[in-house]
């Protein structure tokens, strides 16, 4: 499907290829301030990816922690937490809202699976192109973060496991904690390119890696 | 090496001389002096002229309450007026200037004021610049601003970046002198996140001139050894030159953050300022105090100093401000300049004590004058002696520095930011910081505490204090023990009566303790009053060393106490803060975020012209080569659209997924028209109403499932729908099972219209979509390109057949490259948003001219659209009389009689042959355009009773540009009135 194509009446055939938000403006190698211990922080690009927006029912949030716990082995994580499980992410993204996201499957699979599993139980809604997820990781990672978000980033108050909704340079960001100093920021691709070119900037002072 | 730098001592780098100039002229100073240190340093003691009568001025501080030693520092767009020479770092190359005096320093024509100084008095302004008024923009204001006034700004853009960010703790301490570095100790040792914050660029406060010995230790030593343990702390973070700025509600203080202002060539890798804001648990205010001038005549000469700034430079930049002294004191603490100046061997001729019988205390071997005071100062640009007055007579002492001390103003600010008054403590006779609750505490010297041990432990107990309360076990910290601590006393002395020549309470505005007695006799006795007429405590000082002796002046001229009269109000800023750092990275295009559709590229590389719609950027015309004007590209995508095909970017517009069992009925709730009926696989134009009756927004939504609809919004209105949405459901109707999500940025879509669109399309679409599979308004998913699953729209803004295409946005680029060339042998061409917005108002369509709040569906010829069998948001008040009354302006065209005129939006409307009155007002043109199909200028607009006046002839007045037009009154449908096109 990512790599559709169809023949024109004049036998042209033009290929259909998934272009990123970041596609051409994202680009590999170092930057920034160069540190014995490396590069401060580290950044890429998650894609392509699934991601899918799943709101629960009216009155169905306990059905559907039972249907949720039978795709990742995890109930629906509460407010400001994530989890995962069988290769798919589940983020809490507003009350009773979350973000199921995986890496595995082709361009509307993952949509597909969840509105036939979940049926009845949830409404789901493809954002996997609609969304561009980027991963921040390093030592600095953090000291790059708290130049845009209000959160306490501190690993006691926001830990792996934990997420939240914020505004980073005016834009929307969802940003989960993933792993120690590990992070992933999640906004709407039309914000993409101009939260790209803020973020590496603030990583210039701690010197950042595009993988 | 100068005579004026002393041989041994100092928090200096002898190793590392630093060469700087100071108007033109190149000097040398050390690594860890500042610019005024190394100025003295180098005998250099005129640094300023003052605001109003240029008199020549030297640093009277030795730090951020600096209110004379004013410069332009850096060149080129690096250059900063206003910077304080006492605060700023010296570095290789530092290139200062002096400012407000011409032709230079030494001499100054400004200087002329002070002989004109008895017109010059407060109020000055008001009162000779009266009249005539016409004379004020022109001639007055523009001479005042230039022979008042503090530095020049650049005019060149700022090469530096800044950033801006935030930090949390447990607890914030501010200040690093004793007090503060206790606080850090005690809630640090405890477990705490703690902040030490300081504005210097070396952490210790005053333990970094004192020459204190705390256990056992010079007091700077005992500071590194403290600093050191807290730098080792994992949770505690130390932050020299970082001033704490302002404290906010919820605790949020704002701090700046001088990254690379001390640096000769500041790295783009970092900023050179960082706007902090702190969200802090706990904070504990260790701000120290301010040593207070004595008002005295001659106190502003160059060699006039603050006791504790002499200390300063003698003891923590080894800089001797003069060779010989005279101390004037009314307390205690002017005795340890003495001593120190002794110790440092620069004679001390005298320690003038206004006290009639001080305690005795340790002035190094300097005589002692009891009940003396200074009533001249002989000098200009430098000081060659004093007269002091007591019971002996007066004396004259040669000497080329006065060291000068009334006493010490606890720095209350931060806690009174928020609005509490300081209260006045008697004894000290100055105001101390309020209790304002346990969020914020004041400790040390800010709390009144006035000895070192005294700050030591007031500290050690309030650090640990906000740690407990952070929810740490406290660990008690011992107190370190002082070796000989200096008491603290003091008789008030508010000001030298009786003596010869100016004696100034505010240097930084030229305020003389005649200012304020005469501002009291002019009726200006409250205290905020006397401040702006008589300029006390503005400008960059914010009167840090002129408030209280002011207040006192005040007191005396009203019969008042100093209480009673009261202090002004403090508010943020502690010190000035550049608007770079209130900006941080948020300038020139970053100034807000760029929302690019997922088309952006494929319209950049065709040449587009970008416009800004909200944060978003709109392909506006598609200029080519030839075409002189933006309105022939829009008139030829026009005409290519409407004979042709043509492609248009409409990503733009809101998409909100909305499902759920109960989704009709949220649709037909919201909307004012019915969606119930709507089968599956239809799309319907839809109305939304606000509350208030008044036609809130307008799109076209489909039914993609019984409960799955796919909503669209205009993009003005994308986030606010979302958010009525939101209000709705969760505050009106929570019963309803309903669920609805932004989508708009899943979906690239795009229009494409045009005789030959089905034919362009069909070559991109595996389903049937010929007239009779797919007809006018039909809505459903489709396979696009062989495998992209899109949703198709039979729907047209334009008029034309036209259809919107959604696929998922990554795709976007690749279909409408594919949609180019499946219409290339159409001659298809792609729009922009002019073009859409001609074809439009040739329709009659109403969008966000007309969309403007103060229109029902009525007006606008939709009342039709509101319907009568359900309830819905806004029907009640729709019902209101005044939306009904017969003269109300309705929505019609408007067609120039003389068909070269063009009509503006915006004109007014007017009845032929009457004068243009908000009572002949008939109403106004909301959106005009080039019409290719019309051949003129055509437009939209508001008019009373328009419907019933077809054909009759108006005047359009155009106030702003002054052109004047008639205009035929039309059916707002200028462009296939029968709409045959869409079902084509």
């Amino acid at each position: 499907m990512a790599r559709a194509a169809r023949k024109m009446s004049q036998n042209v055939v033009v290929p259909a290829r998934r272009r990123s938000a970041l596609d051409g403006v994202l680009q590999q190698g170092r930057f920034g301030v160069s540190l014995p211990d490396g590069p401060g922080v580290r950044i890429s690009l998650r894609h392509p990816l699934s991601v899918v927006t799943v709101i629960a029912c009216k009155g169905k949030a306990k059905a559907l922690d039972e249907a949720v716990q039978r795709l990742c082995g995890k109930a629906c994580p509460q407010a400001g937490l994530s989890v995962s499980g069988r290769g798919l992410t589940w983020h809490w993204c507003g009350p009773e809202q979350w973000l199921a996201v995986r890496d595995d499957r082709t361009d509307g699979v993952l949509y597909g699976e969840l509105r036939e599993k979940l049926s009845g139980l949830a409404s789901v809604s493809d954002q996997s192109h609609g969304r561009i997820v980027l991963s921040l990781s390093g030592r600095n990672a953090r000291d790059v973060l708290c130049k845009g978000t209000p959160i306490d980033l501190h690993p006691r108050q926001f830990g792996p496991g934990q997420c939240a909704l914020t505004q980073m340079a005016h834009i929307g960001v969802h940003l989960a904690c993933t792993g120690p100093d590990m992070f992933e920021l999640s906004m709407f691709r039309g914000f993409a390119e101009s939260f790209y070119e803020w973020l590496t900037e603030m990583s210039l002072e701690v010197g950042y890696e595009v993988l | 090496m100068s005579r004026y730098r002393l041989d041994t001592g100092g928090l200096i780098d002898r190793n590392a001389p630093v060469t700087f100039s100071f108007d033109g002229q190149s000097y040398q100073g050390f690594q860890g002096d500042t610019l005024a240190s190394a100025l003295l340093a180098n005998g250099v003691t005129l640094m300023g002229r003052s605001f109003k009568y240029h008199r020549p001025r030297g640093a009277v501080t030795a730090g951020a309450a600096e209110p004379n030693a004013l410069m332009e520092i850096g060149e080129g767009g690096r250059k900063e007026a206003n910077t304080r020479a006492t605060v700023q770092e010296l570095y290789e190359g530092l290139t200062a200037n002096s400012q407000n005096c011409w032709p230079s320093l030494r001499n100054d024509i400004g200087a002329l004021n002070s002989l004109a100084s008895s017109i010059f008095v407060a109020g000055f302004y008001y009162k000779t610049f009266m009249w005539p008024k016409s004379f004020w923009e022109k001639i007055y204001e523009p001479l005042i601003r230039r022979a008042a006034g503090l530095g020049r700004a650049t005019h060149e853009r700022d090469p530096d970046r800044y950033e801006k960010a935030y930090r949390h703790c447990d607890v914030l301490v501010v200040g690093s002198g004793p007090a503060g570095l206790m606080a850090a100790l005690a809630a640090g040792r405890s477990g705490a996140r703690v902040i030490l914050a300081d504005e210097g660029s070396l952490l210790g406060g005053s333990l970094l001139y004192e020459n204190d010995v705390i256990d056992g230790k010079p007091a700077r030593d005992w500071a590194r050894e403290m600093l050191t343990e807290l730098a080792g702390m994992p949770d505690v973070t130390l932050m020299p030159r970082t001033t704490v700025f302002g404290w906010y509600d919820g605790n949020i203080f704002g701090a700046l953050e001088r990254v690379q202002k001390h640096v000769a060539h500041p790295s783009h890798n970092a900023p050179v300022e960082r706007t902090w804001r702190i969200l802090a648990r706990r904070a504990v205010l260790a701000s120290g105090a301010e040593e207070r001038p004595l008002v005295f005549p001659g106190n502003d000469r160059p060699g006039v100093m603050q006791a504790s700034a002499v200390r300063t430079y003698v003891n923590r930049y080894a800089v001797a401000p003069g060779e010989a002294a005279v101390v004037f004191t009314n307390n205690d603490s002017g005795y340890r300049t003495a001593r120190d100046l002794v110790a440092a061997g620069i004679a001390v001729r005298a320690v003038a004590d206004s006290r009639a019988e001080p305690a005795e205390l340790d002035a190094g071997d300097a005589e002692v004058i009891p009940g003396a005071v200074v009533t001249s100062v002989n000098g200009g640009r430098s000081i060659s002696g004093v007269d002091i007055r007591s019971a002996k007579g007066v004396q004259h002492v040669s000497c080329d520095l006065v060291a000068m001390s009334g006493g010490w103003n606890p720095v209350v600010h931060l806690a009174c930011h928020r609005g509490r008054k300081p209260d006045w403590n008697e004894d000290l006779a100055a105001f101390v910081a309020p209790e304002v609750g346990p969020e914020l505490v004041t400790a040390g010297s800010a709390a009144g505490q006035m000895t070192l041990a005294g700050c030591l432990k007031d500290g050690a107990e309030k650090g640990a204090k906000a740690a407990g309360e952070a929810g740490f076990k406290v660990r008690r910290v011992g107190v370190p023990k002082v070796k000989a601590d200096w008491t603290y006393a003091l008789e008030p002395l508010w000001r030298v009566k009786d003596g010869k020549g100016k004696a100034f309470v505010d240097y930084q505005n030229d305020v003389t303790d005649k200012d304020l007695p005469l501002a009291v006799r002019e009726g200006y006795r409250d205290v905020e009053l006397a401040k702006r007429y008589t300029t006390l405590g503005m400008a960059t000082d914010q009167g840090k060393l002129s408030n209280i002796n002011g207040l006192a002046l005040l007191a005396e001229a009203t019969g008042k106490s100093i209480p009673d009269v009261g202090t002004t109000t403090f508010r943020p800023f502690y010190t000035p803060v550049s608007f770079g750092a209130m900006a941080g990275a948020h300038t020139g295009t970053h100034f807000m975020p760029v929302r690019k559709t997922p088309l952006h590229n494929w319209a950049q590389e065709l040449g587009a012209v970008f416009v800004e719609a909200g944060l978003w950027y709109r392909s506006q015309w598609f200029p080519q080569a030839g075409e002189s004007d933006w309105t022939e590209s829009v008139s030829r995508e026009v005409i290519t659209t409407r004979t042709k095909v043509g492609v248009c970017d409409v990503s733009t517009l809101g998409k909100i997924d909305v499902q759920g069992p109960d989704a009709a009925e949220f649709m037909n709730r919201l909307y004012s028209n019915g969606w119930k009926t709507l089968p599956v696989g239809k799309a319907r134009y839809g109305l939304m109403l606000r509350e208030d009756g008044m036609v809130f927004d307008d799109g076209t939504s489909s039914r993609l499932a019984e409960d799955h609809y796919f909503m669209t919004t205009t993009t003005a209105n994308a986030a606010g729908v979302m958010s009525h949405m939101e209000f709705c459901h969760q505050a009106l109707w929570p019963e309803l099972d309903v669920q609805y999500v932004s989508v708009t940025e899943q979906w690239a879509q795009m229009a494409v219209a045009g005789p030959f669109a089905r034919k362009t399309l069909e070559k991109l679409i595996s389903e049937d979509i010929s007239n009779e599979a797919f007809p006018y308004l039909a809505a459903g998913e489709v396979t696009v390109l062989d495998g992209i699953k899109g949703r198709l729209f039979r729907i047209s803004f334009s008029g034309e057949l036209a259809y919107e295409l959604s696929v998922p946005a990554d795709y976007g680029d690749a279909v409408v490259r594919a949609i180019m060339h499946a219409g290339e042998e159409f001659g298809i061409e792609p729009y922009g948003t002019e073009a859409l917005s001609v074809m439009r108002i040739e329709k009659g369509h109403v969008a966000g001219g007309e969309l403007n709040g103060t229109s029902t569906a009525y007006d606008m010829g939709l009342g039709r659209m509101m319907s009568t069998k359900k309830d819905y948001i806004g029907r009640m008040m729709a019902q209101r009389d005044a939306f009904h009354r017969p003269g109300r302006e309705q929505f019609v065209g408007l067609k120039p009689v003389r068909r070269q005129d063009r009509i503006r939006a915006g004109s007014h409307l007017l009845r032929l042959g009457e004068e243009p009155s908000m009572a002949n007002d008939q109403g106004y043109v909301t959106a005009v355009a080039l019409s290719p199909m019309v051949g003129q200028w055509i437009a939209l607009g508001y008019l009373k009773r328009g419907r019933e006046r077809y054909g009759e002839t108006v005047l359009v007045w155009d106030g702003l540009r002054n052109i004047h037009m008639k205009a035929e009154v039309c059916d707002p449908v200028f462009y296939d009135r029968e709409h045959e096109k869409l079902h084509g």
